[in-house]
């Protein structure tokens, strides 16, 4: 028993480390660190980025058990389309939510449908799909706590982080 | 493994008492016999006296006290005993030490099986505890065991003892010798804080697995209860499925797979996880050897297949999919082929679980504005639901198949708890844990 | 009792029931058992066939005794046969079990028997009818919880 375990971390440490190095090999940069990927943006920048996505609408809405997008959530994500081709050394995570009227696995799949969706309408207009990663949270990180109708039609969402940024 | 108890049978001690019933009988003629079909019961607690064990020495008094004590809570929780308080004994332990119990004085009050006992400190320490089983309606001794082992086991040894009385008594395999693990909650919803516990199925010995750093969820146990796999979001990595070494603390991502990993089960021989792998915001169920590191598909589109748990035989596999418009149970092949849809009611159905026994898949469902936990066969018919609540999820089952623990939410913004049920659908209680809980996994008995 | 019945003693919150008032404890049931002749001082006619209502009687006595095994597996073969004697006055003189082989092999089928037999044990003496004692001294009482377990059958 001893034994498997420990053949077991073994053979982990070198997947972790193929893994890490085909990300690498897709062009995605490297996870977390400090915001610099390319060299030609600085950190403030990618918080000016970031303020920018949040006046155009930092979240895009779902219906109940749905993962396509409102007219109005294309609007916005159009508003990212534009300001990530300003900054083109900008990276983004989409993240996937869902409200609580779900089962916690379900909802995983859910929610990260719902980015799947959200990051094949930006790489539609243009962003390179190298530079987005996407999370989904399921139902596990709400934005608003009320348990009714209100506040679970804000907690089903997509929202766009840059990286770099500290995520919430 | 860590506990070094000698299990023997002890001698028959309540041989001679049966000679008052079973005297010789003489076969009655010819004429038809009379037969009477009894077809109805009750269906209540066993009333049942488990008596403090006897115990010589002060220090062994404790113990004395305590393991009966434990052993009457594994009995009463599980709704199918009713110990009787020790205040209407009437027969001290010391007077049953060398002699049968005057199991008049026992019917009198009420019980139909007695338990006593003994405590023996050994000169190197360790604790020789000794129990017997009494029919009180016949005087005959049931079961009686021996065991020794380290002093800071005496709860396990009190969880074995409650095993060997629910066995003998119900014919069924106990459950007492067993853990949870499951996820402990703190904090504000939208920050909430959560750590990977593990306890005794009855609360006691409680110990954290994880800081709270990192959101985890879904814990599950491997088939040796050695090991746990659960969903682990660490630091920006997409999520993934871990594997946990009880003991050690040791972590191992399981897989190499470019999407999402979540949604692990072991499979029956303990080697492989199934879980779910997400790709483009599609979701498809593999297998994963954690000897060999082989992968193997088993579903292929359309939509969200996740929650997937093997049959205990492993030749099949439930699995909840929208690949039919909306969250339904599916049961497939363990190699994927001849998938066919189980659940037909009212709303979505998720989280199936399939019994230890293979009698039965435990569920969860989801309409008319709420959650419900039920159970049918493995073909979907006799659905039957248990308990349902605001929010109700996430079924698991104790190893003999009669009880299901599942996580539960009264209302919104009310702390889960994990709550246990019988799977007849009666004795449903909370399960004591240090705070909010969620995602419960019974462990299997431990080895 | 109906099919339905039964399978009612399995809850599901889908088809509310009310669930069945807790039973008398046995001592209560002893002291307020049902007033039986004292079939003790009445001449035994062996020829008397036993009828319907006087099974019934000790049908409905034995039951408040009988702490049903729900839940177990395989309940359709659970079917316990207890060969009981009988003193004239009702008193259970001796219980044998009639496939005593099979409690070695199957523990399920050794829980269902040994419930069978504290059933009689604490259900002593039982309510023979009057003259009719004959017909008791050895006589099957076969335990039966195969309707009453939706999950076995």
């Amino acid at each position: 028993m001893r034994l498997k375990l420990v053949t077991m971390i073994g053979a982990v440490a070198l997947l972790a480390a193929c893994s890490s190095s085909s990300d690498q090999a897709a062009g995605t940069a490297g996870q977390g660190g400090a915001g610099n990927p390319d060299g030609s943006i600085s950190r403030n920048a990618l918080a000016s980025l970031q303020g920018e996505l949040s006046r155009v609408g930092d979240r895009v809405f779902f219906e109940t058990d749905q993962w396509t997008l409102q007219p109005d959530g294309q609007r916005t994500i159009q508003g990212w389309a534009q300001l990530l081709r300003q900054n083109a050394g900008a990276n983004i995570i989409l993240e996937g939510h869902a409200d609580e009227r779900g089962t916690r696995e379900y909802n995983i799949a859910l929610g990260e449908r719902r980015a799947a969706t959200t990051r094949d309408y930006l790489v539609s207009l243009g962003i390179d799909a190298r530079r987005i990663r996407t999370i989904s949270y399921g139902k596990e990180r709400p934005a608003i706590t009320e348990s009714n109708p209100d506040g679970w039609a804000q907690n089903r969402r997509s929202v766009i982080v840059v990286q770099g940024l500290a995520t919430s | 493994m860590k506990i070094q108890a000698t299990r023997r049978t002890m001698l028959r001690g309540g041989a001679m008492l049966l000679g008052g019933l079973a005297s010789a009988t003489a076969l009655r003629p010819a004429q038809a016999q009379l037969r009477i079909d009894i077809t109805r019961g009750r269906v209540e607690p066993m009333p049942i006296a488990v008596s403090p064990f006897f115990a010589a020495q002060e220090g062994e008094r404790q113990y004395g006290d305590n393991i009966p004590q434990v052993v009457a809570d594994d009995l009463e929780r599980s709704g199918l005993f009713r110990p009787l308080p020790r205040a209407s004994f009437t027969q001290q332990p010391a007077a049953m030490r060398n002699t049968a119990p005057r199991f008049g004085d026992w019917r009198q009050i009420g019980a139909q099986a007695l338990v006593n006992g003994g405590i023996e400190i050994q000169r190197d320490g360790r604790v020789k505890v000794e129990f017997r089983l009494w029919d009180v309606t016949s005087g005959q001794q049931q079961e009686g065991q021996v065991y020794t082992t380290t002093a800071q086991n005496w709860r396990r040894i009190a969880h074995i003892i409650a095993d060997a009385i629910y066995k003998r008594i119900t014919g069924e395999d106990g459950y007492f010798d067993t853990r949870i693990v499951f996820v402990t909650e703190s904090g504000p919803a939208q920050r909430r804080i959560k750590r990977l516990t593990i306890m005794d199925q009855d609360g006691a010995n409680v110990r954290y697995l994880t800081d709270g750093s990192e959101l985890v969820l879904t814990p599950r146990f491997s088939p040796n209860s050695q090991d746990v796999t659960y969903l682990g979001y660490v630091s920006e990595q997409r999520p993934r499925v871990y594997m946990m070494n009880i003991d050690s603390g040791q972590r191992a991502v399981l897989g190499d797979f470019q999407g999402m990993t979540f949604a692990p089960r072991f499979a029956p021989d303990g080697n492989r996880v199934i879980f779910s792998v997400s790709e483009n915001g599609l979701s498809d169920i593999w297998t994963y050897d954690t000897r060999s590191r082989a992968r193997q598909r088993l579903t292929n589109g359309p939509g969200i297949n996740t929650a997937p748990c093997f049959s205990p035989d492993g030749r099949q596999v439930v699995f909840e999919s929208d690949r039919g418009g909306s969250q339904q149970l599916y049961v497939m092949n363990s190699d994927g082929s001849n998938a066919r849809r189980i659940s037909f009611g009212q709303g979505r159905y998720a989280t199936p679980v399939w019994s230890p026994r293979g009698d039965l898949i435990a569920f969860t469902r989801q309409g008319d504005g709420g959650f419900a936990i039920g159970v049918m066969r493995p073909d979907g018919s006799q659905e039957r639901l248990l308990s349902n609540a605001f929010l109700a999820e996430g079924p698991t089952w104790s190893p003999n198949g009669r009880v299901i623990m599942f996580f539960r939410q009264s209302g919104g913004g009310a702390q889960p708890r994990l709550v246990s049920i019988d799977v007849t659908g009666y004795n449903e209680r909370e399960v004591r844990t240090p705070g909010a809980a969620s995602d419960p996994a019974w462990s299997p008995l431990i080895p | 009792m109906t099919d339905q019945e039964l399978r009612n003693l399995l809850r599901n919150i889908d088809r509310p029931r009310t669930p069945p008032p807790p039973p008398a404890s046995p001592r209560q049931d002893r002291q307020q058992g049902p007033a039986r002749p004292n079939s003790a001082n009445v001449a035994s006619n062996p020829n008397l066939p036993v009828s319907r209502s006087e099974q019934d009687a000790i049908r409905e006595h034995v039951s408040r005794f009988w702490n049903v095994p729900i839940g177990a597996r395989d309940a359709e073969n659970l079917v316990v046969d207890l060969r009981i004697e009988c003193d004239p006055d009702g008193t259970v003189r001796n219980v044998r079990l009639e496939n005593s082989a099979r409690m070695a092999s199957d523990p399920m089928y050794r829980a269902a028997a040994d419930s069978a037999m504290r059933a009689v044990r604490m259900a002593s003496p039982l309510p023979i009818p009057a003259g009719k004692a004959a017909q008791f001294r050895d006589f099957i009482l076969s335990f039966n919880p195969r309707q009453l377990m939706g999950l076995g059958g």
